[in-house]
C-alpha cells in the first residue's frame, strides 16, 4: 500500500512537472522608473501567471496581482493588444506591472505557473528602482549597437562586458541600445534568438532602453507603433519615466537621477523640424533641469565607417535638422550606431554641413583623456553649444569595417566592442571596451563653472587604430610542441549534407560519417582526402576527432595550426572556440566570409578561454566545420593539427 | 493577406547589411541576373536613401510595370510630390486607396492632397486617417486653421490630447485655442510651464499672445526675455529653425515686424513645410 501511495505521488509530482510552462523568452526587466518596474515574459503553452517580489531571495513576500499581468497573446487568439503575426501562434507574452515600490531598491522577483516556480532561485533575479528624478545619484551605464547576428562576436563583446563588470565589481544601471539588435529583420524569432537569449543574463536584471534600427524597421513601423520591436518592449509614452509625454513608444525620454536621456527614431519619422519628433525634442529639452544630457539613436550624423553620413539621407537629415536642436538645448553626448565601428569624435558644435569637415566646429581636438590630455570641459548645467561628443557605436558584433576618416573624429577603431559609461557628480567618463576585454579608448566630460570655447582653427587629425591592420598574420606555431592531433591525422568527415545541429557535441554518433586523412579539399594538390564533389555542390565540410588531454595540460597552450581556404569555425567539446573568416551564424547558415588562399601554408591560432571546457586527462572531442566562400571556388582546403606548446 | 506577403517579402534581408552603395551594386547584379518587382522597389529605396531621387523614381516606375504593389505607389507618390509633380502624385495615391484602402494610405493620400493646395480633398481623406495618430491630427487642425477654423481645430487637438498626452498635440491646441480667442484654462497652464520650465521663451511668446492687449506691461517683458533666451541659443550661422520660428513670433509681437519677416524669409529658404511657420506666416498676413 505504501509502495503504491509513493508511487501515486512520484507520479503526481512527475506529471505536475512535466505540465508546468516553459520560458520561451526568459523574463527581462522594463520600463524602470522610480517606483515601478514591468516583468515580461513568453511562453509557448497556457500558465497561470503569479510573480513575487521581495526585498530579498529569501522573502518573495509580495504577490503582484492579477489584474497587473496583462496577457498578449497571436492576433489568432483573443487579446487586447495582440502581438505581431510573426510570432508562434501559441506564443503568450505576460506583463507584469510592479508598483508601490520605492526609490532606488533593490527587489528580488521570481515568476511561477501557479504553485510551480519557473525562474530558478538564483539571486540574479532582481531589479533596482531608478532613483527620484532630479536627485543625486551616479549612474553606470552599457551602450551596444548593431550587434543581433547571433554570433561568436556579439557573445564575445556581452561576455567582455560582464567580465570587467565582475572584475571591478560593478553594475549595470541601465543598457542603451542604439538599434539593430535583430538582424535581419527584426522578427519575433530573431529577436528570441540574438537578441533576449544573447543576453538573456543582463536583461534578466538590468533595463534595456532601445533606439530602432533600419533592420528592426523591416518589420516594426515607428509611425503606428507596431512589430516585434514594439512588442519586446515596454516605453514611455506619457513621461512616466522622467521627460515629457510623446504620445508613442517611437521616442521618449527618461531620468536617471541628473541625468536626461533622450531617444529618437531615426529610422523611419520625419525628421524634419517641423515634424512631431523635433516638435516634441525642443519641448523636452526647454523643460529638463537635468545635469547631463544624453541622446540615443541609429543613425549617426558623423561616420566613415560601413556607412557615409555625406551621402545617405537619413545620416543627413539628422545632423541638419536635429543636431541643431539638440545643441541649442545644450545636449552633452550623442549615442549612434548603422555604421559597424567605433567613432568618437572630439569636443564639437554647429557641425551641420554636408560634407562634414571639421574647421570652425572644433571646441576642443584634446583625446578627452583625464589621463592624457584632460577631460574635455563645459560649463555646469545644460548650456547651448557648449560642445557635444560623438560616439558611433555600431560595433556591438556584426563586421566591422571602414571607408574612410570623419574630420571630426578623435578615436577610430575598427574592432567589434561596446561601451562603459557613468556619470557622478559634475563628470561623464566614457570607455571603448573591446570583444577580448581590452579598454580602446577612454575619454570625460567635465561641468563645472563657465566655460567659454574658441574654435580651434586647425584641430588635430583623427587617431585610427584597426587591428585587423596592425596586427600581423596569425604567428606560426611555437618551435617546441606536443602534437594532440597531428597533421594528416584521420578524422570523421561529413561532405555534401549537414549533420543535426548536436554534431558538435562529445555524445553525437559520427559512426556513419566517412573517415579520412588531413587535409581535406580539392583543386590545389594539397589534399590527402580529395573531395572531388565539392565543387559546383556543396560548400561546407564537417570534422570530428576526439583526443586525450594530458593530466597536467594548461590550457592556455593548446592552439590550432591550420591550413585554411577559406575559413572555419572549431569547437571543443561542444563549445565554440575558434572562428576565422566566418562573420555570422554557423553551419547551414553561415555567411559573410573572408576569403583566404591556403598556399600550403599552416597558420597557428592559440585558444583562449578554454580553461573550462577542457577536461584534462580524459577524452575531448575537436569538431571543426570548414567553409568555401564560393560554391564555384577552384579550390578548398582544411588541415588541423592540435599543438601544445611545451 | 496578399499586402501581407509582400510585405514580409520586402523584408527579406537579401543584402545583409552592406553600406548604401554596395547594396546598390549588389541588387544591380541581381536584376540583371533575374528582374523582379521587389528589386527595383528595393533597389529605389536605396536610391532613395543616397538622394538620388531621378533613380529611385525609375526604379520605381519599372517595378510598378511589373508588379503593382501599395508599397511601390506609395514611394512613387511620395517622390513626385517632393518634386512638385502633384497631378501624378495625387493620381497614383487614389489608385493606392483603391488597391489597398488601409488608414495610412488615406493619411498618405491626405498629405499629397494638402501638397498639392487641395485642403477640401485632404480634409475629405483623413477622416479615413488612423484615428490615433499624431500627425493625423496636427495636419487636421492645420487644415482647419488655414480655413479660418481655429475653434474646430483646438477642440480637435484638445480631445486628442486627452487621448496621447502627447506635448506636442497639448502646444499645438494651446496655440489654436489662442488664436480661436479662446483663453478658458490657459493661462494657468502657461504660468505653470512658465515658471517650471529652463527655457521658457515659447510659453512666454503664447502668454504674450494671450495677454497681447489685456496685460501690455506683462506682455512686454515676456517678449523681451523671450528674445534674450532665443538669442543666447540661435547660433548666428547655423540656427536651429525651430527657435528662429519662435524668435520671428516674438519679434512680430514685439512689433518688429521686418526682423520677423526675415526669419520667415529664413525657414521658407531653408524648404521647411508651411505648416512649421504657419502661425508667424498668418500673423505676417495681418496688417
Amino acid at each position: 500500500m505504501m509502495a503504491s501511495m509513493r508511487l501515486f505521488f512520484l507520479f503526481a509530482l512527475l506529471s505536475l512537472t512535466s505540465s508546468a510552462a516553459e520560458f520561451s523568452r526568459a523574463p527581462y526587466v522594463q520600463f524602470a522608473t522610480h517606483d515601478s518596474m514591468r516583468l515580461v515574459w513568453r511562453t509557448l503553452s497556457a500558465m497561470d501567471p503569479v510573480v513575487k517580489v521581495g526585498l530579498s531571495p529569501e522573502a518573495l513576500t509580495t504577490s503582484i496581482p492579477a489584474s497587473q499581468i496583462e496577457t498578449r497573446l497571436h492576433p489568432t487568439q483573443p487579446s487586447a493588444a495582440p502581438l505581431f503575426p510573426d510570432a508562434a501562434e501559441e506564443t503568450r507574452q505576460f506583463e507584469a506591472t510592479i508598483l508601490g515600490l520605492a526609490p532606488r531598491t533593490t527587489y528580488y522577483y521570481a515568476i511561477f505557473d501557479g504553485e510551480m516556480r519557473l525562474t530558478p532561485e538564483d539571486k540574479t533575479y532582481h531589479f533596482v528602482t531608478h532613483p527620484v528624478p532630479g536627485s543625486d545619484a551616479a549612474v553606470y551605464f552599457w551602450v551596444v549597437g548593431d550587434s543581433g547576428t547571433g554570433g561568436r562576436a556579439q557573445a564575445q563583446v556581452h561576455e567582455a562586458m560582464r567580465a570587467h563588470l565582475a572584475l571591478n565589481d560593478r553594475k549595470l544601471d541601465l543598457y542603451l541600445h542604439v538599434g539593430d539588435m535583430a538582424y535581419g529583420s527584426g522578427t519575433n524569432q530573431e529577436f528570441s534568438e540574438r537578441f533576449f537569449k544573447m543576453y538573456e543574463p543582463t536583461l534578466r536584471n538590468t533595463v534595456c532602453w532601445p533606439s530602432m534600427g533600419n533592420h528592426e524597421g523591416r518589420t516594426s513601423k515607428g509611425s503606428d507603433g507596431t512589430g516585434p520591436y514594439y512588442d519586446a518592449y515596454m516605453l514611455p509614452t506619457r513621461g512616466e519615466a522622467g521627460g515629457l509625454p510623446s504620445g508613442t513608444e517611437a521616442y521618449y525620454s527618461f531620468d536617471y537621477g541628473k541625468v536626461h536621456f533622450i531617444c529618437l527614431d531615426s529610422h523611419d519619422l520625419d525628421r524634419r523640424p517641423s515634424g512631431a519628433m523635433a516638435q516634441w525634442l525642443k519641448a523636452d529639452l526647454e523643460k529638463t533641469s537635468a545635469d547631463f544630457l544624453v541622446a540615443f539613436f541609429h543613425h549617426p550624423p558623423y561616420t566613415k565607417g560601413s556607412h557615409d553620413s555625406d551621402t545617405e539621407n537619413q545620416l543627413i537629415e539628422m545632423r541638419q535638422h536635429i543636431m541643431p536642436i539638440l545643441e541649442s538645448g545644450g545636449v552633452d553626448i550623442v549615442f549612434t550606431g548603422h555604421s559597424h565601428i567605433y567613432e568618437r569624435s572630439m569636443l564639437i558644435d554647429g557641425a551641420y554641413e554636408t560634407p562634414t569637415i571639421a574647421e570652425g566646429v572644433v571646441l576642443d581636438d584634446g583625446d578627452g583623456n583625464p589621463r592624457g590630455d584632460g577631460a574635455y570641459l563645459k560649463s555646469a548645467g545644460l548650456q547651448p553649444h557648449n560642445g557635444v561628443v560623438q560616439v558611433v557605436t555600431g560595433h556591438g558584433g556584426t563586421g566591422v569595417s571602414r571607408k574612410g576618416i570623419s574630420p571630426v573624429m578623435k578615436r577610430i577603431i575598427v574592432e567589434n566592442g561596446s561601451c562603459l559609461i557613468s556619470v557622478a557628480g559634475d563628470t561623464l567618463h566614457a570607455e571603448m571596451i573591446s570583444l577580448h576585454g581590452d579598454i580602446r579608448d577612454t575619454f570625460a566630460i567635465q561641468k563645472r563653472g563657465k566655460i567659454a570655447h574658441t574654435l580651434i582653427i586647425d584641430p588635430a587629425d583623427p587617431e585610427l587604430l584597426d587591428p585587423r591592420e596592425i596586427v600581423p598574420a596569425p604567428p606560426s606555431a611555437p618551435e617546441k610542441v606536443i602534437s594532440l592531433i597531428g597533421e594528416g591525422a584521420k578524422w570523421s568527415y561529413l561532405a555534401g549534407e549537414h549533420p543535426a545541429a548536436s554534431w558538435v557535441k562529445p555524445e553525437y554518433d559520427d559512426s556513419a560519417w566517412k573517415s579520412g586523412k588531413a587535409g581535406f579539399g580539392y583543386g590545389d594538390e594539397d589534399d590527402e582526402t580529395e573531395l572531388l564533389d565539392m565543387r559546383g555542390n556543396y560548400t561546407v565540410v564537417y570534422l570530428r576527432r576526439s583526443f586525450l588531454a594530458p593530466e597536467t595540460v594548461d590550457p592556455k597552450k593548446l592552439g590550432l595550426n591550420v591550413s585554411y581556404d577559406d575559413a572555419f569555425i572549431a569547437y571543443l567539446n561542444g563549445h565554440e572556440v575558434l572562428r576565422v573568416g566566418v562573420d555570422h551564424e554557423q553551419g547551414a547558415t553561415a555567411d559573410d566570409f573572408t576569403l583566404h588562399e591556403a598556399n600550403g601554408q599552416f597558420s597557428y591560432f592559440p585558444l583562449r578561454g578554454i580553461e573550462k571546457i577542457l577536461k584534462p586527462g580524459e577524452q575531448n572531442v575537436l569538431t571543426i566545420e570548414g567553409h568555401n566562400a564560393n560554391i564555384d571556388s577552384s579550390d578548398f582546403t582544411l588541415h588541423p593539427a592540435l599543438l601544445l606548446a611545451e | 493577406m496578399r499586402s501581407f506577403i509582400f510585405f514580409l517579402l520586402l523584408c527579406l534581408p537579401l543584402c545583409g547589411h552592406n553600406d548604401v552603395t554596395e547594396e546598390v551594386a549588389t541588387l544591380t547584379e541581381a536584376i540583371e541576373r533575374d528582374p523582379s518587382a521587389e528589386l527595383y522597389y528595393r533597389r529605389a529605396v536605396e536610391f532613395r536613401a543616397l538622394r538620388e531621387k531621378g533613380h529611385a523614381i525609375s526604379d520605381l516606375r519599372v517595378s510598378l510595370q511589373l508588379e503593382v504593389s501599395p508599397a511601390a505607389l506609395a514611394a512613387l507618390a511620395e517622390l513626385l510630390s517632393d518634386q512638385g509633380k502633384n497631378e501624378e502624385a495625387l493620381q497614383l495615391g487614389e489608385r493606392l486607396t483603391k488597391l489597398a484602402p488601409a488608414p495610412q494610405n488615406f493619411f498618405l493620400l491626405a498629405q499629397l492632397a494638402h501638397q498639392a493646395g487641395d485642403h477640401p480633398a485632404a480634409l475629405r481623406h483623413l477622416r479615413r486617417a488612423p484615428q490615433q495618430k499624431d500627425a493625423t491630427h496636427l495636419l487636421h487642425a492645420y487644415l482647419l486653421s488655414e480655413s479660418g477654423d481655429f475653434r474646430l481645430a483646438a477642440g480637435l487637438l484638445k480631445k486628442a490630447h486627452q487621448n496621447t498626452e502627447s506635448i506636442v498635440l497639448r502646444n499645438a491646441w494651446i496655440d489654436a485655442a489662442i488664436s480661436a480667442g479662446d483663453r478658458d484654462g490657459i493661462l494657468p497652464i502657461l504660468d505653470e510651464e512658465i515658471a517650471t520650465s529652463r527655457y521658457s521663451a515659447s510659453h512666454r511668446i503664447r502668454r504674450a499672445r494671450l495677454l497681447l492687449e489685456k496685460d501690455p506691461k506683462r506682455t512686454h517683458r515676456d517678449l523681451a526675455l523671450s528674445l534674450a533666451e532665443l538669442n543666447a541659443r540661435i547660433k548666428p550661422d547655423r540656427p536651429d529653425l525651430t527657435l528662429i520660428n519662435d524668435r520671428g513670433l516674438a519679434l512680430f509681437l514685439s512689433g518688429d515686424r521686418k526682423s520677423a519677416l526675415r526669419d520667415l524669409r529664413l525657414l521658407q529658404e531653408r524648404s521647411l513645410p508651411a505648416s512649421s511657420y504657419a502661425q508667424l506666416s498668418r500673423l505676417l498676413r495681418q496688417k
